[in-house]
């Protein structure tokens, strides 16, 4: 489990973070979402150990993150944005270097994925677009075998046929003991694939709660006429989506980016139905 | 098994390191370190030398053995500089030293695997392709070398380094030290540097380099000077003492040499150890 207590952090004088608290338990893909510059990246940096915070602690299964112990490194795997990658090389000789580091890695999962998402594991990085590198870098990180996968924008890049391989593969592949955060912007490409869903603001968490527990608080009315009670109201084909308090508990069918406007222009509201 | 240092997961981060020396993980041309290209310069330095020797008319005379230890030397010492920036360049980078921080393994363990690579096992490589390059030219009938590498009585001695070989050994032996230690400080420097800039990282240790040796310099002048001027030492008095007393005071001036040498190395272990530590991405 990844538990963060407290957690101050800034860049020099920057403040990112004040006072945070979020746990992760197993079993679950958590979604992060966040405007541009509220600490998403930062946040999955400091669960991988590479930033130290300022106060508080972040821990993976007790031990401290920032320590990068190897034994804390073995169990996690991080796909940042863009990695620099060894132009000559090429995606098995890649993880044939990583081999001997991760007792859970195998060859068989990852040759698979690669086939499953159509790129060849002996051609050199560089021959490739930066989706397939991109393809190549989530099929490495998923069959190193740990318990925790992050994510940073894993989807940039990838066409729209890639994009549902890679929500198929992830839905497929995970299992109880597995811990997987994904940090997006594209909230379309992870939808139905998310849940719990944690959205950040400037220095706070706005929202941390299951698919189920949002759905319950808010409903998501779609075709009708634009709400004076609505947290969110949207203008689409056939009439307008609402997102409102859902006083009546009645179902429906959330939808992210909705969600997030509703929540990014809602805070306190948001904060006093969720509490 | 201990999270500080474990030798089975140290011997895994020395062989992952040993396969990404490959130049294959380089784009050809980007970076200068290609320890293939620095074998064949210098083992066709004598070639080269005997050519422009025979265009200029003179008749190719074989390159002294002493020569060539010193081109050799020089190509290892060159690739020890190299090695922090042409295969650690990323440590302090955000998109490739992420990578590097999350490999399973201590820091201690990368740090010392990368300590090995640069002093020992880059300029171990050089130097060994080079030493069978020389022997196959030498052996060859260019008549471009003047005997096998092997064939030199003195090292230090061509070199200036031990003066006083006619000494008990011990003497020789703290030469020998003051090269080495020099060589390890030499490369430490560049070790920090790679931690210390971002960019264009052997190019600005070597500047800073020279500075601090300009400044050495201006300064063992000036005090020289004073001595000279304001106390009436006499120049040649040093080396008169030497006469007197060689043994003592090559002695004594060897340790005061070694003592900084250790120091200054110590210094730049333990602040290169350092950054790389708290270093975050």
């Amino acid at each position: 489990m990844i538990e963060i207590r407290n957690l101050d952090f800034s860049y020099r004088k920057m403040p990112v973070f004040s006072g945070i608290n979020l746990t992760f338990p197993e079993g679950s893909i958590y979604g992060l979402l966040g405007e541009n510059g509220v600490g998403k990246t930062t946040l999955l940096k400091l669960i991988c150990g590479l930033q130290r915070p300022t106060v508080g602690t972040c821990t993976i299964d007790g031990l401290t993150c920032h320590d990068r112990r190897p034994e804390m490194l073995q169990r996690i795997v991080f796909l940042p944005d863009e990695v620099l990658l060894p132009d000559n090389s090429t995606p098995r000789k890649y993880v044939d270097e990583l081999a001997p580091f991760y007792p859970n890695f195998a060859i068989g999962t990852f040759l698979h994925l690669m086939q499953e998402l159509e790129v060849e594991p002996d051609r050199k990085f560089r021959e490739m677009s930066f989706g397939q590198q991109k393809k190549s870098l989530i099929a490495a990180s998923l069959s190193l075998g740990t318990d925790y996968v992050l994510f940073d924008e894993p989807t940039n890049g990838l066409d729209i046929p890639s994009k549902a391989q890679f929500r198929a593969i992830l839905s497929r592949r995970f299992e109880e003991r597995n811990t997987i955060i994904i940090s997006t912007h594209q909230v379309k490409d992870v939808e139905n694939l998310i849940d719990p869903i944690v959205i950040l603001s400037h220095n706070a968490v706005l929202l941390d709660a299951p698919v189920q527990k949002i759905t319950e608080k808010l409903f998501f009315e779609y075709g009708g006429e634009k709400r004076d009670d609505a947290l969110y109201s949207e203008l689409l084909p056939g009439g307008y989506m609402n997102v409102v308090a859902n006083e009546r508990g009645e179902e429906s069918q959330l939808n992210i980016e909705a969600l997030f406007n509703a929540v990014l222009r809602n805070k306190e509201r948001i904060k006093e139905l969720f509490a | 098994m201990s999270q500080t240092f474990d030798i089975k997961r140290f011997g895994k981060v020395l062989a992952y390191d040993i396969r990404r020396l490959s130049p294959r993980n380089f784009r050809s041309g980007e970076r200068t370190g290609n320890m293939g290209i620095n074998i064949i310069s210098f083992a066709f330095m004598p070639v080269i030398i005997s050519l422009v020797a025979i265009l200029m008319g003179e008749q190719a005379a074989g390159v002294p053995v002493w020569v060539r230890w010193f081109m050799l030397l020089f190509t290892a010492v060159i690739m020890a500089c190299l090695v922090p920036e042409v295969h650690y360049n990323a440590v302090n980078q955000k998109k490739g030293g992420s990578y590097y921080a999350m490999l399973p393994a201590s820091k201690l363990e990368k740090y010392l695997s990368m300590l090995l690579m640069t002093l020992v096992i880059c300029p171990l490589l050089t130097f060994c392709g080079a030493f069978v390059v020389d022997t196959l030219i030498t052996f060859l009938p260019l008549h471009v070398n003047e005997g096998y590498l092997w064939q030199i009585d003195s090292l230090l001695g061509h070199f200036g380094i031990n003066p006083y070989e006619g000494l008990p050994a011990i003497y020789s032996v703290r030469a020998y030290m003051v090269a080495i230690f020099g060589y390890i400080l030499f490369a430490m420097a560049f070790v920090f540097g790679n931690t210390l800039f971002r960019k264009s990282k052997t190019a600005l240790t070597m500047l800073c380099l020279f500075g601090i040796g300009f400044v050495v310099s201006v300064v063992s002048v000036l005090v020289t000077a004073w001595l000279v001027a304001d106390l009436g030492i006499e120049i040649d008095l040093a080396d008169r003492v030497m006469n007197v007393a060689t043994g003592s005071i090559y002695g004594w001036v060897n340790n005061i040499g070694l003592g900084m040498q250790v120091l200054l190395i110590t210094l730049l272990v333990y602040y290169s150890w350092r950054r790389i530590k708290r270093m975050g991405y």
